[in-house]
């Protein structure tokens, strides 16, 4: 039998971890004017956040593609989609097998929040801090291995003794 | 993200006696020179001096504002020349919602410094050309003073989410 599970990415929580660790990467860039710092430090501001939301929705799209065995749903009869920009949390549902463990789907969870905060700094520090970027995507894709690996994972089977007594 | 308004007034009154004191000071302080070229060097509220200190002053908010252009919304299709005595000068940044407000004070007090000193420069360079240097120095360091709190930032803050 299977088992749905709702796995909710808010919006607000990927957006500090974003905003946090740009504070930091800002803090620690040698600069020769403030303003290349703050550049890298406003990732999270008016206008910046876009390209975030762009990139976070891109990197969801791919995670929820990841776990297709259990993401998969039917398109539906005329189906019409477009390309506006728009911000909410991202809601993934999960059909696993009933001998799917809950010690995974938390590793999974964990590690696709991971993948979309690290996709979204590398992206942003591609642009305004390049020496950083390759770090960020270093730690994207260790987070995608891992999703992409325990999607698989099992819970073992417990056997059974033959003489109940 | 909600930008912070900030409005930063300089007063024409405070910019114009700086300058005045500030010439006055330099000339008092040259000794050994030709009275009449100390007279020369101390600005006074003569139309002539007083018009050329306005234009300086007028030339500095200019650079400022054009400095500061990332963080200045203004509708404005027009612009003129003139600069009086009692137009204070008010500059209205819109900042980023993460930006440290605590720089503000040497925001507005190195506006002025700035101000000031590129008007002080421009005087001396017609009445005592060999004492402008130093004070378009000053001027450039202000500047760095500006820039460096316009672009400060704090850490975000987490706030909780509701389930």
């Amino acid at each position: 039998m299977n088992k749905t599970v709702t796995l909710t990415f808010k919006r607000d929580e990927l957006l500090y971890d974003i905003k946090n660790m740009g504070f930091v990467e800002g803090d620690t860039k040698k600069v020769e004017s403030e303003h290349e710092r703050h550049q890298v430090m406003d990732v999270g501001e008016d206008g910046n956040v876009d390209r975030v939301t762009r990139v976070l929705d891109l990197t969801f799209s791919e995670c929820v593609e990841l776990c297709y065995p259990y993401s998969k749903k039917a398109v539906a009869e005329d189906m019409a989609k477009d390309d506006t920009l728009t911000e909410g949390d991202y809601v993934m549902v999960l059909t696993l097998p009933d001998t799917f463990s809950e010690t995974t789907v938390d590793l999974i969870k964990n590690s696709i929040h991971e993948l979309m905060v690290c996709r979204a700094l590398a992206d942003w520090m591609s642009i305004t801090k390049k020496e950083a970027a390759a770090d960020w995507e270093k730690k994207a894709e260790a987070a995608r291995t891992t999703v992409w690996s325990k999607i698989n994972g099992r819970v073992g089977r417990v056997r059974r003794k033959l003489n109940p007594f | 993200m909600a930008k912070k308004n900030v409005t930063i007034t300089l007063y024409m009154s405070e910019l114009i006696y700086d300058v005045q004191n500030k010439t006055y000071l330099k000339g008092r302080s040259k000794t050994d020179a030709d009275p009449a070229l100390v007279a020369q060097m101390q600005a006074n509220d003569d139309d002539e001096n007083i018009n050329q200190v306005l234009r300086s002053i007028g030339e500095a908010f200019g650079t400022l504002k054009n400095k500061l252009s990332e963080h200045i919304e203004e509708s404005g299709t027009t612009g003129n020349n003139v600069m009086q005595a009692n137009q204070n000068i008010t500059v209205a940044l819109k900042m980023p919602s993460n930006f440290n407000q605590a720089a503000i004070d040497v925001i507005s007090s190195g506006m002025h410094r700035y101000i000031v000193n590129a008007a002080t420069a421009d005087w001396f360079n017609l009445t005592s050309p060999n004492d402008a240097k130093p004070h378009v120095d000053l001027a450039n360091a202000s500047m760095s003073d500006v820039l460096d709190g316009i672009n400060k930032r704090v850490r975000p803050t987490r706030t909780e989410v509701t389930p």
